[in-house]
């Protein structure tokens, strides 16, 4: 054998055999979990049910799936309104301090995001920082009860997830050619109708990147509802991690796991499609 | 008033980011132990930091894990980019849609089909079953920029260091 394909064989094989141990056969026991039978004394009993998936479609699980659903959603439609605009003033800064700021705007993400939501409760808690300022302010009189509310985990989630959107926006941004917004100036139309049907049609390869980016591991965050929510609305990734941990359902738990799973796939072949199809209607919607 | 506008928009973005990160610096010197309100400063908590044992020991062993995780998760990932750009194999597409599905996946969901994985092979979990996992969850991460960066340039430079008579191994380098 040449050397050639020695280091071809090397290469492909460790690629190879570290995805199909580490990846596609954990996820495969996860499968075969979901339809085993729970068994108090020695976690499962190798007996074959659907049992899990029934369980799973119960109306306390739909429960737990529409709270993560509006969520993540949620999540995402606010990042998207703050990072736009951000974004399109990030594309018109000069080129020096654009690079600064976008380090910038990476740097946090190099500190634990454990942390920062910890940092987040000093600030939001009763007689915390934010109601201390608002108060010496005279905007309010008594202390606003953020924290352990859905508003303080729409803010911790957006502020995890807020840069995952703005990069991929400010990447579809800066690709936008400036010669098409003057021409349709040019040719009279507004403000406006520039923004709905220039820039945006242009840019939505972006905003779909941006929004996957979000949306998926918002569905998946637990740790962020659990310490600024006060553990109030389950969700899907607290209920995962309760199965395992506290009620040790092993099956229930791998079934939930292998829905979310399902759901995400769906969704990223979903995006695929999605951003292929919205690059060709951008480039149309300029003809 | 644009411009005025664009620099205060800009700048509330960097404040909603940095506001926490610059709380939690400041109240590292505060004087007290359990409120979280201000008690006067004092440098005692760094002092109790770097005298506590068992906390420099878990930053030891979390500094251990970091490194010896990402250099290897650089290595392995540097290698599977360079083998998903350069060479057509069988399942290519599928193990590639494999390294995505990893890197949206939940935490959650691939930390417990590890520790399944791992308990079902009767291994004890520890610091090497720590590191596998850590591995592999920077891999896509590697493997994602790493091939962005190769696909970006040009495949005639491989080419041509082909016929200059370079093999593969000096190709990759």
């Amino acid at each position: 054998m040449d050397r050639k394909s020695r280091f071809r064989n090397f290469a492909v094989g460790s690629t190879f055999a570290w995805i199909t141990i580490f990846v596609v056969i954990p996820y495969l026991i996860v499968i075969a979990f979901s339809f085993l039978t729970r068994n108090a004394q020695e976690i499962v009993t190798f007996t074959f049910t659907f049992t899990n998936y029934r369980d799973i479609f119960s109306p306390v699980f739909l429960k737990v799936c529409e709270s993560s659903f509006i969520l993540a959603l949620g999540t995402t439609v606010i990042t998207l309104v703050f990072a736009y605009p951000f974004a399109f003033f990030l594309t018109r800064i000069d080129e020096n301090i654009r690079r600064t700021l976008i380090l910038l705007m990476i740097i946090p993400f190099w500190t634990s995001s454990l942390i920062r939501t910890y940092a987040l409760i000093i600030l939001l808690k009763a007689n915390g920082i934010v109601n201390s300022f608002l108060m010496s302010l005279g905007l309010i009189d008594e202390p606003l009860t953020i924290l352990y509310t859905q508003v303080a985990v729409f803010i911790g989630m957006v502020y995890t997830l807020l840069p995952f959107m703005i990069l991929p926006l400010y990447a579809s941004l800066q690709k936008l050619d400036r010669r098409l917004i003057e021409a349709a100036r040019d040719l009279g139309a507004t403000s406006r109708s520039i923004f709905f049907y220039v820039i945006l049609p242009l840019t939505l390869p972006g905003i779909i990147a941006g929004s996957t980016m979000v949306f998926l591991p918002a569905l998946g965050l637990f740790y962020i509802p659990d310490l600024l929510g006060g553990a109030r609305s389950m969700l899907i990734g607290n209920f995962i991690k309760d199965q395992f941990l506290t009620t040790s359902n092993w099956p229930l738990g791998s079934a939930a796991s292998v829905i979310l799973t399902l759901l995400m796939v769906l969704l990223l072949v979903w995006y695929f499609i999605s951003s292929s199809r919205a690059h060709s209607d951008g480039m149309e919607a300029v003809r | 008033m644009k411009r005025l506008f664009k620099i205060f928009y800009i700048s509330f973005i960097y404040l909603f980011l940095y506001i926490p990160i610059l709380v939690l610096v400041i109240y590292s010197f505060n004087n007290t132990r359990f409120s979280t309100n201000w008690h006067g400063f004092t440098l005692s908590w760094y002092g109790k930091l770097f005298t506590n044992g068992p906390l420099m020991e878990a930053f030891a062993n979390s500094l251990i894990i970091a490194i010896s995780s990402s250099t290897v998760a650089t290595i392995l990932g540097t290698l599977a980019a360079f083998a998903f750009y350069r060479y057509r194999f069988v399942g290519r597409k599928v193990m590639y849609s494999f390294i995505y599905v990893l890197m949206m996946s939940p935490d959650i969901v691939m930390g417990i089909s590890l520790l399944m994985f791992f308990i079902t092979l009767g291994l004890e979990t520890g610091a090497m079953t720590l590191l596998l996992a850590h591995i592999t969850f920077c891999l896509p991460f590697v493997v994602v920029t790493v091939y962005a960066r190769i696909s970006g340039f040009d495949r005639h430079i491989i080419d041509v260091a082909k016929d200059l008579g370079a093999n593969e191994l000096k190709m990759f380098r």
